[in-house]
């Protein structure tokens, strides 16, 4: 959960016809942000339901750095207005669709940067961005052998020689 | 920025990576380390993806069973008995004799894929390791990528 705590008006700029919200990252950087452009995200949109029962203005922190927050808003921003169908409650999931061609660009991150972003879009709950980095991500593993998924996404290999190694399989016939 | 490991991410997401990979990056992800592996093996999606293309076989239009019900319908067609195989399949039948649960399911899926595919016969009887280099080196000698 969210520590949501109470701020000054005058630190909240008003300006548009959409609301803004002030996002504090986890390396305490206060990011002001229209309302609109975040209403992708089911977890914000959330907060700020409950934000309406009472008169003060909040602030949501967050649990990632403002590096990866701004990635984020920059996607929202991107499709603010647009319909996604991922992000659509009420609509079935989707099948396996590419990742769309805007999308391919703005993860073209390292790995470190693309798992915090997946990381971030899940505890966001934007369903689009998570389906994108994951499609992102499978699309660097995909038809590599063991040794260069593990390399790629920086996993050990924790079996058991004997695990690896053992013989276990056998023809009956 | 710290390093970030990929395994330390939720498993609602590795299993939203894997289930966008094909099943030969998914066996070969099985056997990167015993946190996909369990993923995978826990998945019926997954074994279903795996054990449809085992079967040489595609997903068909809706139906009314369960994804549990037409994985273990699968499981039965892939283990049939010599003679008993729909016609133009392999007929050679496997006992899988792992003592390690983590590796068996994977095992069990490239024999079948080995089996659907006319893997040579006499090299289906050999280590896992073994098994995989030769997999590998087959694949590729077919071209298939």
């Amino acid at each position: 959960m969210p520590t949501i705590v109470s701020v000054d008006d005058s630190t909240v700029p008003g300006e548009g016809s959409s609301r803004l919200l002030l996002l504090v990252s986890s390396d305490n950087k206060h990011i002001v942000v229209e309302e609109d452009i975040m209403s992708r995200s089911r977890f914000i949109s959330k907060q700020v339901e409950g934000f309406e029962a009472t008169s003060q203005r909040h602030a949501i922190l967050l649990p990632f750095s403002s590096f990866v927050l701004n990635k984020v808003i920059e996607y929202c921003s991107h499709y603010r207005g647009y319909y996604l169908l991922e992000d659509d409650p009420d609509a079935a999931p989707p099948g396996r669709s590419p990742v769309r061609e805007w999308d391919q660009e703005f993860l073209d991150v390292d790995r470190n940067m693309l798992l915090r972003i997946i990381k971030a879009a899940h505890y966001l709950e934007i369903k689009s961005l998570v389906g994108s980095c994951a499609r992102a991500i499978a699309d660097m593993i995909r038809g590599k052998t063991t040794e260069e998924m593990r390399e790629i996404l920086g996993v050990e290999n924790d079996f058991t020689p004997e695990e690896e190694h053992s013989p276990s399989s056998k023809c009956t016939g | 920025m710290p390093h970030f490991s990929f395994v330390s991410l939720p498993e609602e997401l590795l299993l939203k990576i894997l289930k966008s990979l094909e099943y030969s990056s998914v066996l070969n992800s099985a056997v990167t380390c015993r946190r996909l592996n369990t993923i995978i093996v826990n998945s019926i999606a997954l074994q279903y993806k795996v054990q449809l293309a085992a079967c040489g076989m595609r997903d068909g239009a809706d139906s009314d069973l369960s994804l549990p019900e037409r994985l273990e319908r699968l499981k039965q067609l892939s283990m049939k008995p010599p003679g008993e195989s729909s016609p133009g399949r392999s007929t050679a039948h496997f006992s899988i004799l792992s003592d390690n649960p983590l590796l068996c399911w994977c095992q069990e899926a490239f024999l079948s894929f080995a089996r659907t595919a006319n893997y040579p016969q006499n090299r289906q009887d050999t280590s896992y390791s073994d098994y995989r280099l030769d997999y590998e080196e087959w694949k590729s000698g077919i071209g298939i990528s």
